[in-house]
């Protein structure tokens, strides 16, 4: 009874593993990237300079450029520098799509900065595959397969705290990826199982809508005015001239300090029913704003919030766990070991079902699965490393450049399926890590060497976002080349008795053990 | 390796996919609607723990012996739970 259970769960962790993992690997891989969102968005938008101007000083610069050149709009959102993200950003809704400046807080005029969508494009990828709605649910979907292979994975893996530290990397091919599989998984299960439970709650209005009909009404809307009670006042339709922002500011300062705010929000500039939104973090492991609602024109508060249901504070902590703001620098570096050995682990396990389920086999089935593990494993890297040259070399000028980016990031992506596909698979596997590797030292190389001032302005700044991606890629190229490296050594320890072109991960037929 | 035929498979995996999701649904809907909290959390924590509840649900079904089983132990709580439901 008890083994056949277990022989139930090590099907359902095979098939469910290789049915997702390709899908789990971009989804943790482009993960792990986020976690240094801000820099990379630094680092794609080099054109912006550090700046720190107190709360009122930016706000009163964003609230003269948007009454000049977005006073018609529904409504305002101003994102105040902060640490990580030393600019100053505003954005307006206009013709069906989000108008977005960037503005020079010390004169109030918008920068020239390159078209791109930087690490908003990683983001929308790791939540929807790029795919709106229909996107969302087969991320979520991927992200309840992670979860029940990791349940799956405990139950195969009998020997669980015997073999928590086993490591054979001088065993047949299929040992050492096996134990680096099990390591991988078994020193961050706990991790694994948090981003990817957290992960799929964060979303829980979509993925599990049940309760709304019973409590209201069927509207997930309704739910949340339940738990943001903010005042909802459409235009009145006459005119009344907006506050100073630094007046609302300090009005609201009791509550939340000017320094501490994130964002400001103005829905009806220049109605008399204007209502400036006012959202800041506290430093706490629970991703909730404490966020108040003030009256444009009177500057009265309309109301305050910081609690709010436990429950929903629980999902706070929740969505705070997955984000990862709560610490400094060291919690984004442990959260990017756990990224990483994820990763490693969605990669190792697609590369032992190919080792273990077509080892003697040449049929179609067996070539797709070779082609798509190398194309997703070694090809997502080289796509992502795409994307950031095509940041660097695509002219300033080009109609549509951020959709050029997305564009070679795809088809970069899409050129790698080919190559897997006609070459052996460990072969492949090896040159499109190399080729990643490549890919990834050359940015950095082309911002030491050709690109504009922007990397000797931030070294002379002390600021390190954009040499710190740098130096990431640096390391990432390096990473990658290891990879290959031990790839190709491992693969050619093992020649295949009578190897035929398939070149598969390959061991002698005889060294054929239980698994 | 325990051997199956497709289709046996394709009911199982339906099983708990579908079965394991209009069970953890049904769940959901009928503890939020009777839960003595106020709404906010009456919604929240089913909803919060159904994830667990519904990845138990698939583990469950594919382990089950049959795939007849896997149906009938899902569907059946979950139109009762459903008739249940205020």
């Amino acid at each position: 009874m008890k083994e056949r259970f277990r022989q139930s769960m090590a099907w359902l962790h095979t098939w469910g593993g290789l049915l997702f993992g390709w899908l789990l690997f971009v989804v943790m891989l482009t993960g792990t990237l986020l976690l240094f969102r801000p820099e990379i968005d630094r680092w794609m938008r080099p054109e912006l300079a550090a700046v720190s101007p107190p709360a009122a000083v930016a706000a009163t610069a964003a609230q003269r450029y948007l009454e000049r050149h977005a006073a018609g709009a529904g409504g305002w959102t101003i994102h105040l520098p902060s640490e990580r993200a030393p600019y100053l950003e505003v954005q307006w809704p206009a013709g069906g799509t989000v108008a977005t400046r960037f503005l020079d807080p010390a004169t109030g005029e918008a920068i020239a900065v390159r078209d791109t969508e930087a690490g908003d494009f990683l983001l929308h990828l790791h939540f929807e595959l790029h795919g709106g709605r229909l996107g969302m649910w087969i991320v979520g979907a991927t992200g309840i397969a992670a979860l029940v292979a990791l349940v799956s994975g405990i139950v195969v893996h009998r020997r669980i705290f015997k073999d928590f530290f086993t490591l054979r990397p001088r065993a047949s091919p299929h040992r050492a990826w096996l134990d680096a599989h099990n390591a991988m998984g078994v020193l961050t299960l706990p991790f694994q199982l948090m981003i990817a439970y957290t992960g799929v709650a964060l979303f829980f209005y979509i993925y599990m809508p049940a309760g709304f009909a019973p409590l209201f009404g069927g509207s997930p809307d309704r739910f949340f005015e339940a738990v943001f009670p903010g005042p909802s006042r459409p235009a009145a339709g006459e005119a009344a001239p907006l506050l100073p922002l630094a007046a609302i500011l300090e009005r609201a300062a009791t509550f939340i300090g000017p320094d501490a705010v994130d964002t400001i929000t103005v829905r009806n500039p220049g109605d008399r029913n204007a209502v400036v939104g006012l959202r800041g973090f506290d430093d706490e492991l629970r991703l909730l704003a404490r966020r108040a609602a003030l009256d444009g024109a009177t500057g009265e508060m309309l109301s305050r919030q910081k609690d709010f249901p436990p429950s929903y504070e629980a999902w706070g902590v929740m969505v705070g766990l997955h984000f990862a703001r709560f610490g400094e620098a060291a919690v984004r570096w442990l959260y990017a070991i756990g990224g990483l050995a994820g990763v490693g682990m969605v990669a190792s396990g697609l590369i032992l079902f190919a080792i273990k389920r077509h080892r003697r086999s040449d049929a179609v089935s067996a070539r797709l699965v070779d082609a798509l593990n190398v194309a997703v494993v070694a090809g997502l890297p080289c796509a992502v490393a795409g994307f950031l040259w095509a940041n660097r070399l695509l002219p300033g000028g080009v109609p549509d450049r951020a959709a050029w980016e997305i564009g070679i990031f795809f088809a970069t992506w899409l050129a790698m399926l080919p190559h897997a596909a006609f070459r052996p698979a460990a072969r492949a596997l090896v040159e499109q890590l190399g080729l990643a590797a490549m890919l990834c030292a050359a940015p950095p190389l082309l911002d030491a060497l050709a690109a504009g001032d922007h990397l000797a302005r931030s070294l002379r700044q002390g600021d390190w976002a954009i040499p710190g991606i740098d130096l990431g890629a640096l390391a990432v190229g390096l990473l990658l080349a290891g990879a290959a490296l031990a790839v190709a050594r491992a693969t050619a320890a093992f020649p295949r008795p009578g190897a035929s072109a398939s070149g598969r991960y390959e061991r002698p037929v005889a060294q054929d053990g239980a698994a | 390796m325990v051997r199956r035929g497709p289709l046996e498979i394709a009911s199982r995996v339906s099983a708990a996919v579908l079965g394991g999701y209009a069970l953890t649904f049904a769940l959901v809907r009928t503890t939020a609607a009777t839960l003595p909290l106020p709404p906010v959390d009456a919604l929240m924590v089913p909803t919060l723990l159904s994830f667990a509840v519904y990845v138990a649900a698939i583990v469950w079904a594919m382990g089950v012996s049959s795939p007849g089983r896997a149906w009938l132990g899902l569907l059946g709580p979950a139109v009762l739970l459903l008739a249940l439901s205020p």
